[in-house]
């Protein structure tokens, strides 16, 4: 059962467009940066093991993010008109050579070379090799707070859907101003895209509450502010379980803790958004993440010496859901595609072809979306934990020692069972919503992906 | 001068000691308790558990953790966040544990309704049970310190874990302060926190939990 975007041919919604454009810029400009944000910079050591820092002002890789769109089999329901062929082919060249360094804008002109290397270069190199940042990237916030802004080059009728599973971009933007500015520059692409369309150019056109609800799914939205609020609710809730860092006995696996912690924040070339914590669990073999910058890990991989490459994939794979917001995206995706589905469902029960057999099929069609997309962040948290140990280690051999610990640490590999009928799904589905943290891809999937990220970055 | 070196002394000495008491006396009392949980049983557990010196009851067990463990049976374990692998369910051993006289034991009734599909066992990696339909609780006759790796697969996830026996001597040293407890005639929901605290100081937390599931179910939490 499809949902079908509305695409309309509008004159006054380009204006509009353009108008909402101008706006988020200028509103970008003056807006005050996050209050979350703390001012310092890059991790820094502390006893309650801290770091903090504001956005960064890197221009985001258009062609890395246009690569990095999963295949077409990844979206489990609709059929988004933005991925139509050529939406954005005719703005893309314009607004990535604004984005892109000098070096690399000329490494195009020479050669079309691997699209995600061209945009690794493009990200790493912003702002820092003295190249010229984009428009979008110099703007600031009213404490001369650099900005985030995110480049989207590829919009998806779905929320629950993620686009970057090998993780190109390391941090995901935060912040009212970055999601106005990324807002800005989407709607900015979007009139000239509309205009090509008018003109016939080319391409499809699409109205402002098209637009307003796709820029909805595709930002991440949700202030920073309750996002940590959400995070310091949870930590509180669990405080009971976490060792007290003031015993003695407990002191050497706190500090140790907090040492493979900042020896990966150290290693993050972008500047961090959040104020990371770490605290150890009385557990045994796991490690979690709460939204904001609040990091558990288990006793007993900071604690046995044995575990010590295990205790730096867990932890690269925390910092990876905090710095992806993977949390507020979840929340997000279950309100803007509910909202979504709430009206296909009252069609649905309203329509004509209305039996239950169809309804079942929709609620399973919507609750298997949400698994998906919690399997695709944990997939995309490994994908992320290797570039932040590859980036922390600056040792391949070592790299390649904690990643097959890892793998070598999970369970033996099982076939997922698909239920034999709608109904079985349909419990299925509800036990595992219920659940939806615990989603994990299987354990040949994980490997896999791993595997992958090593050949990826090895080649890099 | 000689005087006053001495006076100063005396004050030195004197301010010492007074900490030094003060400490003890801080150790030897149960710190602050949480109350938020208004219902009657609980502020009596509370109440009898005030009335006890830890310090003396089983000595070498730090207060705090009888602070800790009150705020553990009170804890909502919420769950919330990312994790890198599925929790453990309760019932399942992990980390260190102590090994009753019929082994280690296993209650998989927390994920009964998940519907299992396997469950297996393996000793540093060799194989030492597989079952397809394995009771809702069951022992595992134990062998030695070597560790131990289970898969437990539902229809929903698959969780795994693995543990280890506690040494001889970290096991004697509970019994010892389980020996002491029994030697002070607590009340039995007293006594159980005590009993938690124990587990809790030595990390045993599977153990811990099991206290905690008999606490819940007397105090109705």
């Amino acid at each position: 059962m499809h949902q079908q975007e509305p695409a309309c041919v509008c004159g006054p919604g380009m204006q509009r467009l353009a108008v909402l454009a101008v706006v988020a810029a200028l509103s970008g400009g003056l807006a005050v940066a996050p209050a979350a944000a703390a001012p310092n910079k890059k991790a820094k050591a502390s006893a309650s093991a801290s770091a903090s820092a504001q956005a960064s002002a890197s221009a985001s890789a258009s062609a890395a993010e246009a690569s990095a769109a999963p295949p077409e089999a990844a979206a489990p329901a609709e059929a988004p008109p933005a991925e139509a062929p050529g939406l954005f082919d005719k703005v893309k060249s314009f607004f990535a050579s604004s984005d892109k360094p000098a070096a690399d804008t000329a490494a195009d002109k020479g050669s079309k070379g691997d699209k995600s290397e061209k945009g690794e270069k493009g990200e790493k190199g912003s702002s820092k090799d003295g190249d010229e940042p984009s428009f979008f990237s110099r703007l600031t916030g009213s404490g001369n707070t650099p900005t985030k802004v995110k480049d989207i080059d590829e919009v998806f009728s779905l929320s629950a859907r993620e686009f970057d599973p090998s993780c190109k971009s390391l941090i995901e933007p935060f912040g009212t101003t970055d999601s106005l500015l990324s807002l800005g520059k989407l709607g900015a692409k979007l009139a000239i895209n509309n205009a090509s369309a008018r003109y016939g150019f080319g391409g499809q056109s699409m109205d402002l509450r098209t637009t307003l609800r796709l820029a909805g799914k595709n930002l991440n939205w949700l202030p920073m502010e309750a996002e940590r609020m959400l995070g310091e609710r949870m930590h509180h809730d669990m405080a009971a379980d976490f060792l007290d860092g003031e015993r003695k006995a407990n002191k050497p696996a706190v500090s140790h803790a907090n040492q493979l912690m900042q020896s990966l924040l150290a290693n993050v070339k972008d500047e961090l958004p959040y104020k990371f914590q770490i605290d150890v669990r009385k557990a045994s073999g796991n490690a979690q993440a709460l939204p904001g910058g609040f990091l558990i890990i288990d006793r007993d991989l900071v604690a046995v010496p044995k575990n010590e490459d295990k205790a730096y994939f867990a932890l690269a794979h925390e910092l990876a859901h905090v710095l992806q917001r993977h949390e507020t995206r979840a929340i997000q995706a279950r309100l803007t595609d509910t909202i979504d589905s709430f009206d296909v469902l009252r069609k649905l029960i309203d329509g004509v072809n209305s039996t239950p057999g169809n309804v079942m099929a929709y609620s399973n069609e919507l609750m298997t979306r949400f698994v998906v997309f919690s399997k695709d962040q944990e997939m995309q948290a490994d994908a992320c934990a290797v570039r932040l140990l590859d980036a922390a280690l600056h040792d391949r051999k070592k790299l390649h020692q904690v990643i097959q610990s890892y793998q070598a640490s999970l369970p033996p590999a099982t076939p997922d069972l698909v239920a034999a009928n709608q109904l079985g799904m349909f419990v299925e589905n509800v036990q595992k919503m219920e659940k939806l943290g615990e989603q994990h891809p299987n354990t040949q999937a994980r490997s896999a992906n791993l595997q992958r990220m090593l050949v990826e970055v090895d080649q890099h | 001068m000689r005087k006053s070196w001495l006076l100063s002394r005396l004050l030195i000495s004197l301010f010492l000691s007074g900490a030094l008491a003060a400490h003890a006396a801080t150790d030897c009392s149960v710190p602050p308790l949480d109350q938020s949980d208004k219902s009657v049983k609980l502020a009596d557990a509370a109440k009898r558990l005030r009335a006890t010196e830890p310090c003396k009851v089983v000595p070498g067990l730090s207060a705090k953790s009888l602070g800790a463990v009150w705020a553990g049976l009170l804890s909502t374990k919420k769950t919330g966040g990312r994790r890198l692998e599925p929790a453990i369910p309760d019932g399942l051993p992990y980390g260190t544990v102590l090994a009753g006289s019929g082994g280690v034991h296993f209650d998989l009734r927390a994920v009964a309704g998940e519907g299992i599909r396997s469950f297996q066992l393996t000793r540093s990696g060799q194989p030492l049970l597989a079952q397809a339909t394995p009771a809702p609780e069951f022992d595992v006759a134990v062998n030695g310190g070597d560790s131990y790796q289970w898969t437990l697969v539902t229809r929903i996830a698959t969780y795994h874990g693995e543990y280890t026996l506690a040494e001889t001597a970290e096991r004697q040293e509970v019994e010892q302060q389980l020996a002491q407890l029994d030697k002070a005639g607590l009340e039995p929901v007293a006594r159980l926190l005590y009993q938690a605290a124990i587990y809790d100081d030595a990390n045993l937390f599977v153990e811990r939990d099991r206290v905690y599931a008999q606490l819940r179910a007397m105090l109705a939490l």
